[in-house]
């Protein structure tokens, strides 16, 4: 599907590299890091898509994103102070380093990384 | 160009309703009439439209939500000019000069009763372009300028918190006991109402408060985007009370408040019974999903609700019509007119359906919450269904 959604576009696929699994994400203009993943059938967690459920955060370790929704509505003080955010809501800006502290279990099976280590939820 | 200018559509039912507010007398009723009839009919005659065109020209597509904006402006002003005394804005030497209307005579032969049609026509607009549209524009958390008018659109009925509950709220709590706008098994539209109105506005307050502490900001200040949705509708109210005095807020408090009923009344329907598992995904079996095509013309695709629940980023343009996922039996404006005039009857045309639901369509969890929410329904039918 098109996705010219989301406004401003950056000129080039933005490298994501998602930690403990080694995942390497390329992520094209305009699309949030949720949407790249799931198109490479990788096995992110995600429910909503919408920024309110948080099934589908993570962890920034290096670079920054730009946000597409208000993400204090739904993550606490502690998670935003160790700067969480929301796959879905992000498209990175350049090269990012993110941490994913679990897999969907459904998917797993399907993955190029380790095995699943928790459930979806 | 025809996939693009159908979407116009609507705008001829705010002209029905400004026309019938400046021609006065029993014309008020002409936008509820034009619109009720056109689209209850359309929706028998015209049938499904299960096409999912592709558009290029996204700038046109939202010039035809933004477009609400100033229409909404001339049906206010025709509102308040004809509820007021003087002469607002010039209108009526303007139109007297320019089309040989005599406005002054119109609102003259005007009495009390013949507003009832002025306020449910213009309440059905501001449902159909204001509140429909600030929910498209206001889903666009990125956007600065959909955000700021979007909320604007909402407040006209009182409403700009819904842009906080519906995204952070209703998206991620649908078809769950917590949800406030998911109507449950066996509730009378008229129970819903209340409790749905009330909810929400609790659950906005509660999400903002929730967002001011994580943020460290004091909950009464000026941060506090409920507050400051309440302050934008105190605004509209008082530009009224400028441009016509008390009648012309009166009218439209009572045409706001017509509007936010409408909206209460598609989110009963557009969930009834339907239930989800707490911290399973949304998927489209948990909308009621109309490929009407003329409710999704007038309404800038809300009736391709499956998809639109299952993937609240999508715009209005990419919705697609997903025929699989449970159906109302009738398109939007037929479905609200009868939850309005006949919730009872209503509630038990769906009975079937949603029995219908647990067998093709609920999870495993869900037939469990289903025969449990049968139970306590007070609709025979599920009761016995549950039984058995």
């Amino acid at each position: 599907m098109l996705q010219r959604l989301f406004g401003r576009r950056e000129p080039e696929p933005a490298r994501v590299s998602v930690e403990p699994f080694g995942w390497e994400i390329d992520v094209p203009p305009g699309q949030t890091l949720l949407q790249a993943a799931l198109a490479q059938g990788l096995p992110w967690p995600s429910r909503c898509r919408v920024g309110s459920c948080t099934t589908c955060r993570c962890r920034l370790l290096e670079g920054d994103v730009r946000a597409l929704t208000d993400t204090s509505y739904v993550l606490s003080r502690e998670q935003l102070e160790q700067r969480y955010v929301l796959a879905c809501q992000s498209v990175p800006k350049g090269r990012v380093r993110v941490h994913l502290d679990r897999v969907k279990a459904t998917l797993a099976a399907h993955a190029n990384g380790p095995p699943a280590t928790a459930a979806d939820d | 160009m025809v996939k693009y200018l159908r979407f116009l559509s609507v705008y001829l039912f705010a002209l029905a309703t400004v026309a019938g507010l400046l021609l006065g007398g029993a014309w008020m009723w002409l936008g509820f009439f034009v619109t009720y009839v056109v689209t209850i009919a359309g929706d028998e005659l015209l049938g499904d439209y299960l096409a999912e065109p592709r558009y290029g020209h996204p700038r046109l597509l939202n010039a035809l939500l933004y477009g609400t904006l100033p229409t909404l402006f001339v049906l206010c002003v025709a509102m308040a000019w004809m509820a007021g005394s003087g002469d607002l804005l010039g209108l009526g030497a303007w139109l007297q000069a320019n089309a040989g209307i005599d406005l002054f005579a119109r609102r003259e032969a005007t009495a009390a009763w013949h507003w009832v049609g002025g306020i449910l026509s213009t309440g059905i607009s501001f449902a159909a372009l204001a509140t429909n549209v600030g929910h498209e524009l206001t889903h666009r958390t990125s956007d600065r300028a959909a955000m700021v008018v979007g909320r604007w659109l909402l407040a006209i009925t009182f409403d700009a918190e819904f842009a906080i509950e519906h995204v952070y709220g209703h998206h991620r709590r649908l078809a769950t006991a917590a949800d406030p706008a998911s109507a449950r098994r066996g509730e009378h539209f008229y129970a819903f109402l209340v409790r749905s109105t009330i909810g929400q506005t609790r659950s906005a307050f509660a999400l903002e408060r929730q967002r001011l502490e994580t943020l460290g900001h004091a909950t009464w200040s000026w941060h506090n985007r409920y507050l400051r949705g309440w302050m934008m509708s105190a605004a509209i109210v008082a530009a009224f009370a400028l441009a016509g005095g008390a009648a012309a807020v009166a009218v439209f408090v009572l045409a706001a408040l017509a509007g936010r009923s409408v909206l209460e009344a598609v989110n009963y329907f557009e969930h009834y019974g339907l239930i989800r598992e707490p911290g399973q995904p949304v998927e489209p079996r948990h909308s009621w999903n109309s490929n009407k095509r003329l409710s999704n013309v007038v309404l800038f695709n809300l009736a391709r609700h499956s998809h639109h629940h299952a993937e609240g980023d999508a715009q209005y343009w990419q919705l697609r019509s997903y025929p699989d996922a449970p159906t109302l039996p009738y398109g939007y404006l037929t479905s609200m007119l009868l939850v309005y005039l006949l919730p009872g009857w209503y509630r038990n045309r769906m009975t079937p359906l949603l029995l219908d639901w647990d067998r093709h369509y609920a999870s495993a969890g869900e037939r469990r919450l289903a025969a449990a929410a049968n139970q306590v329904s007070g609709v025979p039918a599920l009761q016995f269904a549950a039984g058995h």
